[in-house]
């Protein structure tokens, strides 16, 4: 049976059996997907250590399905292991929130190399220090903007007008920021949301801001983008995200 | 599903539904059954009624048990002042037979992990910070397993119990007993030069 290589981060260990665990890798040459990892409960296996959630590494599995779901892990290799993210709970429920969106807002074995490189240099940011609002804020726009769901920000999207000349409103159904003129047509509307606020979701979703580490946002602003950012998740995927109350 | 006998796919669906069984082991295990005497079915069946009448959590550290409190809270031999919080029954199984401990045990029954929906609101934590809020009790040892969601689970409590003035201990990690370092993960590795411990002197 062929067997492939790939750098990954895991996003979600569940029990399969007494020894045999289900690890949710997103890696780099395949996007999200599942692996079984027989026996790796068991004392004598050489992958512990190896694979913990949100550890980075490679691994190796083959390409063939078991049970028509998932493929097998013959090996595993952690290269980063992010300390500092299991020692502080903002840290931790950021990581967990982006490993939730992750899984929810991409397909199984959709390659993404993009979105990896996002989902790792978010660990690393974790684990340097960066405020973990800010950094997971970065994080979501970035990861929206990379699954083609960020939407239209500086103009309104009915009139195709600037969205700065009067209170933002936001229509999740028309994808986009709706100016004071529209707003009738614009259907179920997310109102309270600054101009500002959305701002700097765009600036942050256009990878522009390099060091976020200097990024002060103010609080109020931040609760706007991080509720925006709740209700819209909810709104494309559906369902509210489970870790979404603990930011 | 049903090719011979109704009963044994009904009870080959019910063992399925067990943690760590599939069908197939379920279906055996279903045949199994079928295959034993009445006496020794009556006999699990009742053991399956005793366990669901009697087994219970103790009130005060979330061990199952048949009385409330547990033997191991109620006993007056053991060490009160000291506390050993795990996550699962298992587990305090596993300390409790390694006879190294004395003291009293709380049970968590789980980690925090957001992802499957575990929030700490969801675990036992609150009984034992009213435990420790109650008095004597001098030292707390955190023993939640050495992965991600354990130390988040045991960041957590330091958080809670630090403010109310108990010794936190954390169990001892690194490389195993008979293991090899050259086989051991970075951050086992790593684990065992942090929690390093001096040698005793040797007399000359």
């Amino acid at each position: 049976m062929p067997y492939e290589k790939t750098e990954a981060i895991l996003i979600r260990a569940t029990d399969f059996s007494e020894t045999s665990r289900v690890f949710s890798f997103f890696s780099r040459r395949f996007g999200r997907m599942s692996t079984l990892a027989k026996g790796v409960k068991r004392k004598s296996s050489r992958m512990i250590g190896q694979v913990d959630l949100f550890s980075c590494g490679e691994i190796v599995f083959s390409s063939g399905w078991y049970r028509d779901r998932m493929h097998i892990l013959a090996e595993a290799c952690a290269f980063e292991t992010f300390p500092a993210i299991r020692d502080d709970m903002a840290r931790y429920y950021a990581a967990c929130h982006a490993a939730e969106l992750a899984r929810a807002m991409t397909e199984e074995e959709d390659p993404a190399p993009d979105l990896f490189g996002e989902l790792r240099g978010l660990m690393r940011r974790l684990q340097a220090g960066v405020e973990p609002a800010v950094a997971l804020l970065a994080f979501e726009a970035r990861l929206l903007l990379l699954t083609g769901f960020l939407p239209e920000l500086d103009r309104c999207v009915v009139c195709r007008g600037d969205s700065g000349r009067g209170p933002a409103a936001f229509s999740p159904g028309l994808g986009g920021v709706v100016c004071p003129d529209c707003s009738s047509e614009g259907g179920d509307l997310f109102e309270g949301v600054s101009t500002g606020a959305l701002g700097i979701l765009a600036r942050l979703a256009e990878g522009r801001v390099t060091r976020l580490d200097r990024v002060r946002i103010a609080p109020t602003v931040k609760r706007q983008v991080r509720r925006f950012l709740d209700r819209y998740e909810a709104y494309v995927l559906g369902y509210p995200l489970r870790t979404a109350k603990h930011l | 599903m049903a090719r011979g006998s109704e009963s044994i796919d009904g009870l080959t669906a019910e063992f399925a539904k067990m943690p760590g069984i599939g069908v197939r082991t379920a279906r055996r295990l279903a045949f199994y059954i079928q295959s034993i005497g009445m006496n020794e079915a009556d006999k699990l069946i009742e053991a399956i009624r005793e366990v669901k009448a009697r087994a219970k959590r103790c009130s005060m550290c979330y061990n199952v048990a048949e009385q409330d409190p547990c033997p191991i809270c109620s006993t007056g031999n053991r060490d009160r002042s000291t506390v050993c919080v795990v996550e699962r029954v298992q587990d305090l199984a596993i300390i409790e037979s390694s006879g190294s401990y004395n003291g009293l045990y709380h049970v968590l029954g789980g980690h925090i992990a957001p992802l499957d929906d575990v929030h700490p609101e969801d675990l036992s934590i609150d009984l034992l910070v009213r435990r420790v809020t109650e008095g004597g009790i001098d030292e707390v040892i955190i023993a939640t397993n050495p992965d991600t969601e354990g130390d988040a689970t045991a960041n957590y409590l330091v958080e809670r119990l630090q403010p109310l003035g108990v010794t936190l201990s954390m169990l001892a990690r690194g490389v195993p007993a008979g293991g090899q370092i050259e086989y051991a993960a970075r951050g086992t590795v790593a684990g065992a030069i942090a929690g390093r411990r001096p040698l005793p002197a040797k007399a000359p």
